[in-house]
């Protein structure tokens, strides 16, 4: 029997180095990796903690472009702008959340289909898996961003309807830990400048939303056109998840996100620069 | 009694070496052995926090206890952990401890897993105090007396 990746899972996209974008993200990622340990060394930190600090970076920086590769598929440059700005961001505000990043990137594949296929069980599994894990340890966003990924897939065609079971699954299992846990609280430092700049960067993505419609891209293994509705699911999925974790995570939401952050920031500024370049032609 | 020397990592994923890093004069720490165990954790720190602001000197620390780990799945249960905590001083005073929590337990007389355990410090990590269980004012009458007294 010949098994494929695709038999088992729908949401893998491995790195063709024959592309030179990829090729290029590959050693930005290195070199973040390499940057990031070194610094860590030479800052004090010991050998094997800088190694791991290091490939926290260069995930990091790897996942501020594979984002933005989920929000804008058409557009390569929007992904370097999202890698570039983690680069910077983690100079800044340290390393991410990434189990919360990798999560997410599950739910968004799930729902925008870039590899071109439905959701294997396994991706399924995954996905409530690390939802349900994350809702447990007390992260209630993921769980109810879980619950909607899921419903979305569920109606949005081609629907998966299976998922929409398993979305109220989600759903139930959160609002039982919430009920069991002690509830929802906001922050309780949110400062007016934190706030500014989310609603800023919002604005600047729903603007990516809007206009976003046909896509040129096309499916990893199908070959056919992604499905516009489903990238636009994903990109309101993605701010939504940014901005209720803004409400609930206060301060510590951007540096927690950063790559998400970073990777919308990235496609807004990419795309304000083709709209206002296609305007002057 | 005096607290065992143990290493861990905080949820700012800074390594603490205890009791010698813990900050205050006077340290009280919050031992969880079980994650459901956090709701009877959360009981204490409204108090908690009161004494602080009472007592400059005291600081207190959440200790969620674990069976040692790989490093991999120790890196997952923190970061996990971290994922659910966001606010960051919350993060400073969560410290997870990966150790052989038989030996532990047995160097601190803590009989069993069932409940917390709530143990004031000096600053050289000798138990001043203890308590089990959920918040309740009769304990944090004895806590204080404690405080005041150490």
């Amino acid at each position: 029997m010949n098994l494929k990746m695709t038999d088992i899972t729908a949401l893998g996209r491995p790195i063709d180095p024959s592309y030179p974008t990829n090729r290029a993200i590959v050693l930005l990622s290195v070199a973040a990796v390499l940057v990031g340990a070194i610094a860590q060394l030479v800052g004090g930190m010991a050998l094997l903690p800088s190694i791991v600090w290091g490939a926290s970076a260069g995930l990091s920086v790897f996942l501020g472009w594979a984002l933005a590769r989920e929000l804008d598929p058409d557009h390569d440059l929007s992904a370097f702008v999202g890698a570039g700005l983690t680069m910077i961001g983690l100079l800044l505000s340290g390393l991410p959340s990434l189990l919360v990043l990798l999560w997410l990137m599950l739910a968004l594949r799930i729902i925008d289909r870039t590899v071109g296929l439905p959701a294997r069980p396994l991706d399924s599994l995954a996905l409530l898996g690390l939802g349900g894990w994350l809702t447990w340890q007390g992260n209630w966003v993921a769980g109810l961003v879980t619950a909607v990924a899921l419903l979305l897939d569920g109606l949005l065609s081609p629907p998966l309807r299976y998922h929409v079971l398993l979305s109220g699954v989600a759903l139930a299992v959160t609002a039982a830990l919430l009920i069991f846990q002690g509830g929802i609280a906001p922050a309780s430092e949110l400062t007016r400048p934190a706030v500014l700049v989310a609603v800023l960067l919002a604005a600047l993505f729903a603007i990516v939303i809007a206009t976003t419609r046909e896509l040129r891209t096309k499916g990893d293994v199908t070959g056919e056109p992604l499905n516009p509705r489903r990238v636009q699911a994903a990109q309101i999925l993605a701010l939504f998840t940014a901005l209720i974790y803004v409400w609930w995570g206060g301060e510590s939401s951007g540096p927690d996100l950063l790559p998400l952050w970073a990777a919308m920031t990235g496609v807004a500024l990419s795309r304000l620069a083709l709209l206002f370049l296609s305007r002057r032609r | 009694m005096q607290f065992p020397t143990v290493a861990g990592y905080n949820l700012l994923r800074r390594k603490l070496d205890l009791p010698q890093d813990l900050e205050g004069e006077l340290n009280l720490v919050l031992i969880a052995f079980q994650q459901w165990q956090q709701s009877q954790v959360d009981t204490w720190i409204p108090s908690a926090k009161q004494l602080e602001q009472v007592y400059p000197q005291l600081r207190y620390y959440e200790l969620p206890t674990i069976q040692q780990r790989n490093a991999l799945a120790q890196t997952f249960i923190n970061e996990g952990m971290r994922a659910g905590i966001p606010d960051p001083v919350a993060r400073e005073r969560t410290i997870t401890l990966y150790l052989d929590k038989v030996a532990f337990r047995r160097a601190l007389a803590l009989p069993h897993e069932d409940d917390i355990y709530v143990l004031l410090l000096d600053r050289q990590g000798r138990v001043l105090w203890r308590a089990e269980g959920v918040f309740s004012p009769e304990k944090a009458q004895s806590l204080t007396q404690a405080i005041e007294g150490g």
